[in-house]
């Protein structure tokens, strides 16, 4: 039988469905709770999603307007975070 | 297997499914996470997320750990059959080295690119030896056409050793890449 060989050490675990998995420690505050309800449903509002652009673009030192701006000129940083945002941006109404 | 439903949700849903088996009998347990805005275009996005935010799968390989990130933003079509069809609107992939301020590695796909480079490329934080000089990855937009994120669980495993998570991983892979090539985006509707 196969046995897969020991993962990563020192890795936060959570809670998802009937197990727990892994994911990297965040950087960004905590959502509010009825935002990660919509998020785990999978549908946002507008408002919703203008909502969780604005808190990756906070997590990135940014406001709402520039992070978008940004996004749409491709200079946001390069890191996980910011690879959310432009996608993010990609949903939303020119 | 077409990737089709008659709700963008339904066929997103597939979509995202799917990734998921493949995730967690390769390369991680992490799950992707499907986001759609509701009344705006007929879009959605693929990511990690844990409480709602963004967040890289730790991958262990034989240089260390290693972050990746998946996320994918699609779009649908209705056919003459009013199922709906996806396509790629954009993607990033990432790989990150612990305690590295930006990727090492970027895959990016945009369907409508921000200048004339391509739209399928390859960028990053390394240094390439260019005849006498030296040039940033970053500063480039290496072509590399569509890469999937079945070839880049392969190189996760393959080429950075990470420990797959199944017996049959390389048929898997295989067989998912096969589907998403001939089912989900035919040539020439990527």
């Amino acid at each position: 039988m196969f046995t897969p060989k020991r993962k990563c050490k020192n890795v936060l675990f959570v809670a998802r469905g009937n197990g727990r998995v892994p994911v990297r420690t965040q950087t960004m505050s905590p959502l509010p709770q009825d935002l990660q309800n919509a998020v785990q449903q999978g549908r946002l509002t507008e408002a919703q999603l203008r909502e969780l652009i604005a808190l990756e673009a906070k997590a990135l030192d940014l406001d709402y307007a520039e992070a978008v701006k940004r996004a749409r000129e491709g200079r946001l940083p390069k890191n996980h975070i910011g690879a959310d945002l432009e996608l993010l941006v990609d949903l939303l109404a020119a | 297997m077409p990737i089709t439903g008659r709700t963008l949700a339904e066929a997103s849903a597939k979509f995202r499914d799917h990734l998921n088996d493949v995730l967690a009998r390769t390369v991680t347990p992490t799950r992707l996470i499907m986001v759609e805005a509701v009344g705006s275009l007929s879009r959605f996005q693929l990511a990690f997320r844990q409480g709602g935010a963004p967040v890289e799968a730790p991958l262990s390989t034989r240089f260390g750990r290693v972050g990746l990130y998946l996320g994918q933003t699609c779009e649908s079509t209705v056919g003459d059959d009013g199922l709906h069809r996806l396509r790629t609107v954009s993607y990033r992939y990432t790989l990150t080295p612990d305690g590295a301020r930006e990727p090492l590695v970027r895959w990016e796909y945009e369907k409508k690119p921000k200048g004339p480079y391509c739209r399928h490329h390859l960028q990053g934080d390394l240094a390439l030896p260019f005849g006498r000089t030296t040039v940033p990855l970053n500063d480039l937009h290496l072509p590399t056409g569509f890469t999937t994120v079945e070839e880049v669980l392969r190189f996760c495993i393959v080429d950075l050793g990470g420990p797959p998570l199944s017996e049959n991983w390389d048929a898997i892979l295989t067989r998912s890449y096969e589907l998403f090539k001939e089912d989900f985006a035919p040539r020439g509707q990527l």
